[in-house]
């Protein structure tokens, strides 16, 4: 069991324990004057320092009210380990124990966690609350998304998930999991054999990490899951779930969640190396795609790259529909406050420029009636990045924004000449591009964009395979890019497929 | 109020000569003339620059806001000089160009743009009409313009001199030949004289060799040209022009037959014949060295290394004369953006060029400033006196303090003819107190990017896009 004084807020420090192949870690005990004397030697803006004994992240509090910085910090004391311990090399073990898991025995194991989870509700409350604290996400999304773990680790979903994405011939994925599976009219027989893989998980979204860890999960992966700067509490809820409710189990036995500073050599050298894992799959901003991708190269790296969404508008919208393409554009802006790959960032609107600013004033509004409905975690970087573009690039464009006191909150800029997707600070802002027809925004479209949502339906259903084209992942409708199901192709892919190494026999 | 300001200006001119050689500087009284000129500047900008009156609308300011408002409210984007459409580039729609422009310089630029279909010529045009335009060209090839008229020009050349000269000369003085007459002339030459000398060669013991094109606008090409006519003789490491037409297609790409031409010729300059280009240099630098020159040398870090590592490669070295200059500007990342080491650079620049540590100087500027600063040898940007640096927090707040770090800002008391209140990308350490070196006032330690959390995000953006 774990010790009382990890997980808990004291003097504004809490003790997070990792999972290295089965075991909890735990930092040892250093006082806040020590953590706070090794911050006050680095740079102002440092989040991060290593001590002798442990690792600490500073993160800034929120106040869950106001959704502004109260001034105070709390500090993450994490424990140290070496890359040693996370690398795997006892294949024979691997062959004889986690990777003759059955799917039913995976399917049991999530069974296990779920279990652990709604009967100790109060692990789960206990990591919401501390998340909380620094999350810059509302809490009624933080309460969904805990609420939803129940609904992500269900053993339905799962089998979805190894049915939908492992499936070889008209069978389902479970079969080539399980084991050799004949081909019909063929000599040979194909399976889906378990890897030993390295996640490098974002912080964007909370989910990150532990859809990262369910598709390791599922197939039965001597893993370890980089634990993301901004999510590394939803992590060790997972950690302290396998650890607790099945220790000895083979997949709790070969899973390691930890958190060490991306670009730490004495870590990476060793995990990138050739032949230390069979698959690397990185998720995070273009620094760290970069910087993995370009270390890596004997390894199987499937990239997760940044991308963001956009949404098309058709000239339907001026004729009589505006207030629902407004209501429908909005979910598609505020889901995950726009931090999310599928979130919307601009708006490409078929119209005239007077056209553009009715929108943009509509879009204005629906955005300060959200804003007080469910007041929004605006970041000083993002207030800077509005001043920047309103005093700089985008003088000249038409703001419609939202303000609390004299800080931005939301609103939306119509844009008629070209706009840097690198300008935009992704907090509740919306860029509107007026175009003549909407074709004329394929130009935009690339493989960084990741959904497009169109209004209305038929305009969607004409430009659906053109988007697609030029490498865009999903086209939906408009309001409904969040949209997700179990066994869905990820950024093109069939993740859990790239997974597995497919070998014939 | 134009002569008043102008008299400022002169006047600061002058603080900045004192400030130098540390003969007579009244901090106080600076401080009160950069206010001064900078509450005529706001004025003159909202009465000339239709872009800055804009902003100033949008803000609440008026032309009786004062310093800290404009401080607070008045701080633009050096992303300013970039909010132009590119498709009027794309389109040769210079006459839209001329609109921009008109926006964020104090005069109307109503050149005739007939014939134009380069952005050189338009430059060129306007240098015609009397306004200078330099340029940045960032990654994603979106251009920084930065107008300037002939009189802020000037100034600025003149302060740059007023104040460089007093700080060079005791690294150039040969103390054993005595070069008495330099010495003097920084030193006790008053300032009108001091101005008076500057077109000519003031430095004729000191042949240059710039690690740049031989002419062009951009960063530090436009230093070069300031610079060339100081010294005997000059030569550049790039015998053609870096044209602005040329580095946007690199850029963005070329979508014509020409511009394709451009782009190759341009490349197998820099990249084809990069070694050859690095060795007909060291020719030079060897032939000067031969008559018995002192050699001064231009250049970004990453250039330096370069230089020196062809010479490793080629088992050779430059053994300059005495007192010989290396000076880097420009940043601490090659192109492809390896960051390039301050101590081993300046250990390589000794074994390879016999150029001492403390005659490696490092300059820091940007586009849109009058100002050059040069670090001292205890490390220090120091800030001359004809500027007001701020810091500002993430939330663009300007931090006040003698010990800040955040975004580098400053207001320029001799822009007049552009808004000199500008914020800059750089994030900077500033410190204002009595440094070793002998100079007082803020001072700039270090120079890069917000240190700062991981990134966050597969939500996000890999790279520039027009979007």
């Amino acid at each position: 069991m774990r010790s009382n004084d990890v997980l808990t807020l004291k003097d504004g420090i809490i003790k997070v324990p990792f999972l290295v192949k089965g075991k909890l870690i735990v930092p040892p005990r250093i006082d806040r004057d020590i953590i706070e004397k090794a911050f006050s030697s680095a740079d102002t803006g440092t989040t991060y320092v290593q001590l002798t004994e442990a690792q600490v992240i500073r993160e800034p509090v929120i106040d869950r009210k106001a959704m502004k910085y109260t001034g105070d910090d709390i500090y993450q004391l994490m424990p140290m380990f070496t890359a040693k311990d996370l690398i795997e090399t006892d294949f024979d073990m691997l062959s004889n124990t986690l990777y003759s898991l059955s799917v039913d025995d995976i399917l049991d194991y999530l069974d296990t966690i779920l279990a652990y989870l709604c009967k100790n509700k109060k692990l789960t409350s206990q990591i919401a609350e501390l998340y909380g604290m620094t999350s810059e996400y509302p809490d009624t999304l933080l309460d969904k998304w805990f609420a939803s773990m129940t609904e992500t680790l269900n053993r339905k979903n799962a089998l979805q998930m190894i049915d939908a994405e492992l499936s070889y011939n008209g069978k389902p994925g479970r079969d080539f999991l399980n084991g050799w599976v004949k081909i019909d009219g063929e000599m040979s027989y194909i399976r889906a054999m378990p890897t030993r893989q390295l996640h490098i998980t974002a912080g964007n979204v909370p989910e990150v990490p532990i859809i990262s860890t369910l598709r390791a999960v599922l197939t039965k992966s001597a893993v370890v899951i980089k634990l993301p700067y901004g999510a590394i509490l939803p992590g060790v809820l997972f950690a302290m779930t396998a650890a607790e409710a099945a220790p000895e189990h083979p997949i709790t036995q070969n899973l390691s969640l930890v958190y060490w500073q991306g670009g730490d050599k004495s870590i990476e050298n060793e995990l990138f190396a050739p032949n230390a894992f069979d698959r690397i799959v990185v998720w995070g901003g273009p620094g760290t795609i970069a910087n993995v991708q370009s270390k890596t190269p004997f390894t199987k790296t499937i990239s997760l790259n940044p991308r963001y969404g956009i949404s098309l508008i058709g000239k339907e919208a001026f004729a009589g529909r505006l207030q629902e393409a407004i209501d429908r554009a909005l979910t598609d802006v505020i889901a995950y406050n726009q931090k999310a790959c599928i979130s919307s960032l601009v708006h490409y609107v078929e119209g005239t420029e007077e056209q553009a600013d009715e929108y943009a004033k509509c879009l204005q509004q629906a955005l300060a009636k959200w804003g007080k409905k469910i007041p929004s975690f605006v970041s000083p970087d993002a207030v800077g990045q509005v001043k920047r573009m309103k005093r700089g690039r985008y003088a000249n464009a038409k703001w419609y924004l939202n303000y609390e006191g004299e800080d931005f909150m939301s609103g939306a800029v119509v844009i008629t000449g070209e706009f840097d997707i690198l300008d935009h600070p992704a907090s509740r802002l919306v860029v509107v591009r007026p175009v003549t027809i909407l074709e004329d925004a394929l130009k935009y479209v690339h493989q960084s964009v990741s959904a497009v949502g169109v209004f209305p339906e038929e305009r969607r259903e004409e430009l659906k395979d053109r988007i697609l084209a030029r490498g865009v992942s999903s086209v939906l409708p408009l309001g409904q890019c969040e949209r997700v199901f179990a066994g869905m192709p990820h950024d093109g892919m069939m993740i859990l497929n790239q997974l597995v190494d497919w070998k014939v026999g | 109020m134009e002569e008043r300001l102008k008299d400022i200006q002169n006047s600061l001119i002058k603080a900045c000569h004192c400030w130098a050689s540390g003969k007579g500087f009244d901090p106080q009284k600076a401080q009160e003339l950069r206010r001064k000129a900078i509450l005529l500047n706001h004025r003159h900008y909202l009465d000339g620059l239709p872009l800055y009156r804009k902003i100033a609308r949008d803000e609440g300011c008026h032309k009786d806001s004062d310093f800290q408002t404009i401080k607070e409210k008045m701080m633009l984007s050096t992303d300013i000089f970039k909010s132009y459409e590119q498709s009027w580039l794309d389109d040769n729609n210079y006459d839209r160009m001329n609109e921009w422009l008109s926006s964020v310089f104090h005069k109307k630029a109503d050149i005739d743009t007939a014939g134009i279909n380069t952005i050189d010529g338009w430059i060129a045009r306007l240098e015609e009409a009397g306004i200078r335009i330099s340029y940045s060209s960032g990654t994603s090839g979106t251009f920084s313009f930065v107008p300037r008229d002939k009189e802020d020009w000037e100034l600025s050349r003149k302060a740059n001199i007023a104040y460089l000269a007093p700080l060079l000369i005791n690294l150039i003085t040969d103390k054993e030949t005595g070069n008495h007459l330099l010495t003097a002339f920084a030193n006790l030459m008053p300032m009108s004289g001091l101005l008076k000398m500057t077109n000519k060669k003031m430095l004729p013991g000191y042949d240059a060799a710039f690690l740049g094109f031989k002419s062009g606008r951009m960063g530090n090409q436009a230093l070069i040209e300031e610079f060339a006519p100081l010294f005997n003789d000059h030569y550049c490491l790039y015998d053609i022009e870096i044209s602005g037409s040329a580095l946007r297609c690199l850029r963005r790409g070329a979508s014509t037959e020409k511009e394709r031409k451009l782009v190759a010729a341009l490349k197998d300059k820099i990249t084809g014949q990069r070694e050859e280009n690095y060795l007909r240099l060291i020719d030079k630098i060897e032939k000067s060295t031969g008559k018995g020159q002192k050699i001064f040398i231009f250049g970004a870090p990453y250039q330096f290394k370069e230089l020196c590592e062809i010479l490793t490669v080629d088992n050779r070295k430059l053994d300059l004369k005495e007192k010989s200059i290396a000076l880097l500007g420009g940043g601490w990342k090659s192109f492809d953006g390896e960051a390039v080491s301050r101590d081993i650079l300046v250990e390589m620049i000794g074994e390879t060029l016999n150029i001492k540590p403390e005659m490696v100087l490092e300059g820091y500027s940007m586009t849109e400033t009058s100002a050059l600063t040069l670090r001292c040898s205890y490390g220090r940007f120091h800030i001359p006196p004809i500027v007001v640096p701020l810091i500002f927090d993430a939330a663009l707040k300007p931090i006040e303090g003698d010990d800040i770090k955040g975004a580098f800002g400053f207001m320029d008391a001799l822009a007049t003819s552009h808004p000199g209140f500008l914020i800059s990308n750089d994030y900077v350490h500033m410190v204002s107190s009595q440094c070793q070196c002998g100079l007082c006032g803020p001072a700039i330690l270090e120079i890069g990017r917000m240190p700062g959390s991981e990134v966050k995000g597969c939500g996000g953006i890999m790279g520039s896009f027009s979007a």
